[in-house]
């Protein structure tokens, strides 16, 4: 093909330039457009990222399940679950018959007020809620209505399978799911992580202990007539809460505002004087400063006199008694000698130490500081060597009384499952199986010694006898070595101690060889009945209850019987306790 | 020549906007099934909760107390059912020559499945006759009264066996060593 060259000049050669020109454009403009085109088609085609079952058909943002995360027990079982529901709300401007429909409505939800319904009906608003979170019976009823003002609109609804064995360890949400009290509230964040909605948060806690712990606390209230009751089982090793009740209580279920009886957790948001349990930390701190060893002690046989304080023993011996009579017979005189001994500033740094003069640490929201006084003078140092003065909350306590028997290291309580270790792995040694122990629980453990394993050792046996031969006889379990101290505790009140209305606790430790659990049950006011010669300490009332509970979870934790543990330091005591 | 090399290039080009066109399709529809699939996978994991919740409410413990006491014969386990080691529970231990059996059975994933209740498989067989002695521990909670039966079969069974094969180690007290492990059996 040969192009034929045309020369034109003069203005027709202008028009044409000016024509190829703007063709140019057009030409350069549709080749942007198709290559624009033709390039979002192979990046859908080719590039269009794939993605999990969790995202949307368009790629977006992970699909979030539940609002809040679900809360199981150690084993898996679920303590706390949201659910998909349906809330009906209505919109009164569409509303033709208000009388008619509010009456097949609450035919249908027998919950709601006619006269608030039918005022709400006849409101010129555009939306009401009519009740939230129904059933599926409910949902059915109320779409075969057919109405289109009523509308039925997505919720989630917060359960708790187990009504009130976990109320105030869970704690409970109100109308819009916001957390209240307990683990809801302290876990909040992580509850409500969108990118963990589906991974549930595991807690240390069993609920068949915590079934048995809650059952025979509430029989021991009902029995002794007591306003209150609560119990703690905690694992010495790793400092897992493994069950926590605090009566009287509540189910979550049906609670949505902080209102209301059973609100209060005895155990984190009550101080208590403690009593007599006291003594095993004065002991303790004596045994392992070296002030007195078991063979040494003190007299006993007359009251003492501090100021105008007149100490005396509940269970008078009236004689020189040495350190494990002074336990057993859970002697006042002798233990404010023995702290007189060991010094204010000692007393006070040890204590500290401990955890007792600071607010506990447990993953729970709502924790009461101790009451302690102002001035550490001699009779405040006096009465708090047997415990009286200072006000604490049963956590503090428990985690005290482990750490003077798992070896003399303090491990803070906690709420989370640590890992597990096997503990019936014959061919290690108890200290290897301790250190391991230590390693595998993570950073929520902090421990530190507070005594000498030699000290936690004799404290062992002094809380042993005090189940075998002192006041802590009706812990004792058939084929399980117990130990433990029996705490009595007159509740103060306007000007004084109120003497008829105590705190009467128990504070068990078993195996007593081999430590593995810690148990601390204490009653609010019991009263004392024909049964118990209508006495209402300690040894009375909360020691057979701990008795019971080990002997239903003993089983039920793997704990092996004991074969019978030699009674250590027994000849040291001279009578037996009637 | 040239013309035939146009037509095989357009025609290249056509076929590859075809092929183009069917793939961008065939991932749109299984963008399309895979987003139809996710919603069930969503909605099935959904009813797996609420079937766990349900399960768990059902299986409350208070629940199971009370049906346990209704249907079965079952009680919890009591601590004198366990035994801490195999060396303690000796009743064979007249039969010096058994060979003591210590593997123990069972698991140690806690719930129920630790709990050893001894309690004699009636095919227990004597050294004499050339064959071992078995203990079977079987890993579930057994009624006492129960175990305590099918100990008392088995015992008597072989007790009476056992007096006919060998005389001699007739001094043994077997029953009574159960008695007094497990009290008076009447």
């Amino acid at each position: 093909m040969k192009i034929t060259e045309l020369h034109i000049d003069g203005t027709a050669r202008g028009a044409i330039e000016i024509a190829r020109s703007r063709l140019m454009w057009a030409v350069i403009f549709f080749a942007a457009g198709f290559l624009l085109l033709a390039g979002r088609l192979v990046s859908l085609s080719l590039f269009q990222q794939t993605g999990s079952p969790h995202k949307g058909a368009r790629g977006g943002a992970k699909v979030i399940m539940t609002e809040r995360a679900s809360i199981t027990d150690r084993n898996g079982v679920v303590l706390a679950s949201n659910l998909k529901s349906k809330s009906l709300s209505v919109n009164p401007r569409r509303a033709e018959e208000p009388e008619l429909m509010a009456r097949q409505i609450v035919n249908i939800l027998p919950n709601v007020n006619y006269q608030k319904l039918l005022e709400g009906l006849k409101s010129s608003k555009n939306h009401r809620w009519v009740q939230r979170k129904l059933t599926p019976k409910q949902i059915w009823a109320v779409n075969s209505l057919g109405y289109p003002a009523l509308k039925l609109e997505n919720t989630e609804i917060r359960t708790y399978p187990h009504g009130n064995i976990f109320s105030h360890l869970l704690g409970y949400v109100g109308v819009d799911n916001q957390p209240f009290a307990g683990a809801e509230s302290f876990f909040n964040d992580r509850l409500t992580d969108p990118e963990r909605s589906d991974e549930p948060l595991v807690l240390s806690v069993d609920l068949r202990v915590q079934y048995i712990l809650r059952r025979e606390l509430y029989s021991s209230m009902k029995k002794f007539k007591a306003i209150g009751a609560a119990g703690i089982i905690m694992d010495v090793n790793t400092g897992e809460v493994i069950a926590m009740t605090s009566l009287p209580d509540f189910d979550p279920n049906l609670v949505s505002s902080p209102k209301g009886k059973g609100m209060f957790n005895r155990i984190t948001g009550g101080v208590y004087e403690m009593g007599s349990i006291f003594k095993a930390f004065t002991i303790a701190m004596a045994l392992d400063a070296g002030i007195v060893t078991m063979k040494d002690g003190y007299d006993a046989s007359k009251p003492l006199k501090i100021d105008r304080f007149t100490i005396r023993d509940d269970h008078p011996k009236a004689r020189w008694l040495n350190v494990p009579e002074i336990f057993t017979f859970s002697s006042n005189i002798a233990t404010a000698k023995m702290i007189h001994d060991v010094g204010r500033d000692e007393q006070k740094a040890f204590l500290k130490r401990l955890g007792m003069l600071s607010k506990v640490r447990l993953e729970l929201t709502g924790l009461a500081a101790p009451l302690i006084p102002k001035f550490w003078g001699e009779i405040e140092s006096t009465t708090i060597s047997y415990g009286h003065g200072i006000a604490v909350t049963p956590v503090h306590l428990i985690t005290g009384v482990a750490s003077m028997v798992n070896g003399g290291r303090l491990i803070s309580a906690t709420l989370i499952k640590q890992k597990t270790v096997r503990h019936d792995e014959k061919n290690k040694s108890e200290k290897n199986l301790l250190i391991k122990t230590s390693y595998s629980s993570g950073q929520t453990l902090e421990k530190s010694q507070i005594i000498s394993e030699k000290t936690s050792e004799e404290m062992r046996n002094l809380f042993h006898l005090v189940v075998e031969k002192g006041t802590g006889k009706q812990a004792k379990v058939e084929g399980y070595s117990v130990g433990g101290k029996t705490g009595t505790a007159e509740k103060a009140g306007v000007g004084g101690y109120r003497k008829k209305d105590l705190i009467s606790s128990f504070v068990g430790i078993f195996p007593v060889d081999k430590p593995r659990y810690v148990i601390f049950v204490m009653l609010d006011e019991p009263k004392g009945i024909e049964e118990t010669q209508n006495f209402a300490s300690g040894g009375w009332t909360a020691a057979p209850a701990v008795g019971k509970i080990i002997k239903q979870i003993g089983p039920i934790l793997n704990i092996m019987p004991s074969q019978d543990k030699k009674l250590k330091y027994e000849d040291y005591i001279m009578v037996s306790d009637h | 020549m040239k013309i035939f090399i146009k037509i095989f290039v357009l025609s290249m080009i056509l076929l590859s906007v075809v092929m183009l066109y069917n793939i961008k399709e065939k991932t749109n529809d299984l963008q399309r099934e895979k987003a139809h699939l996710s919603q069930k996978i969503l909605a099935s994991q959904m009813a797996l909760r609420i079937l766990k919740v349900e399960k768990d409410y059902l299986s409350r413990p208070s629940r199971l107390e009370e049906l346990s006491k209704r249907y079965l014969r079952l009680e919890p386990v009591i601590v004198s059912q366990l035994i801490a080691s195999l060396d303690e529970f000796q009743a064979f231990e007249i039969f010096p020559s058994a060979p003591s059996f210590k593997k123990k059975i069972g698991n140690d994933n806690g719930a129920f499945g630790n709990f050893i209740v001894p309690h004699f498989k009636p095919d227990v067989k004597f050294l004499e006759n050339g064959k071992s002695l078995r203990e079977i521990f079987v890993s579930s909670p057994v009624n006492v009264e129960a175990s305590k039966l099918m100990i008392k079969t088995a015992l008597q069974r072989e007790q009476e066996n056992y007096i006919s094969i060998n005389n001699s180690l007739r001094k043994i007290t077997f029953k009574e060593k159960l008695r007094a492990k497990y009290g008076d059996f009447k």
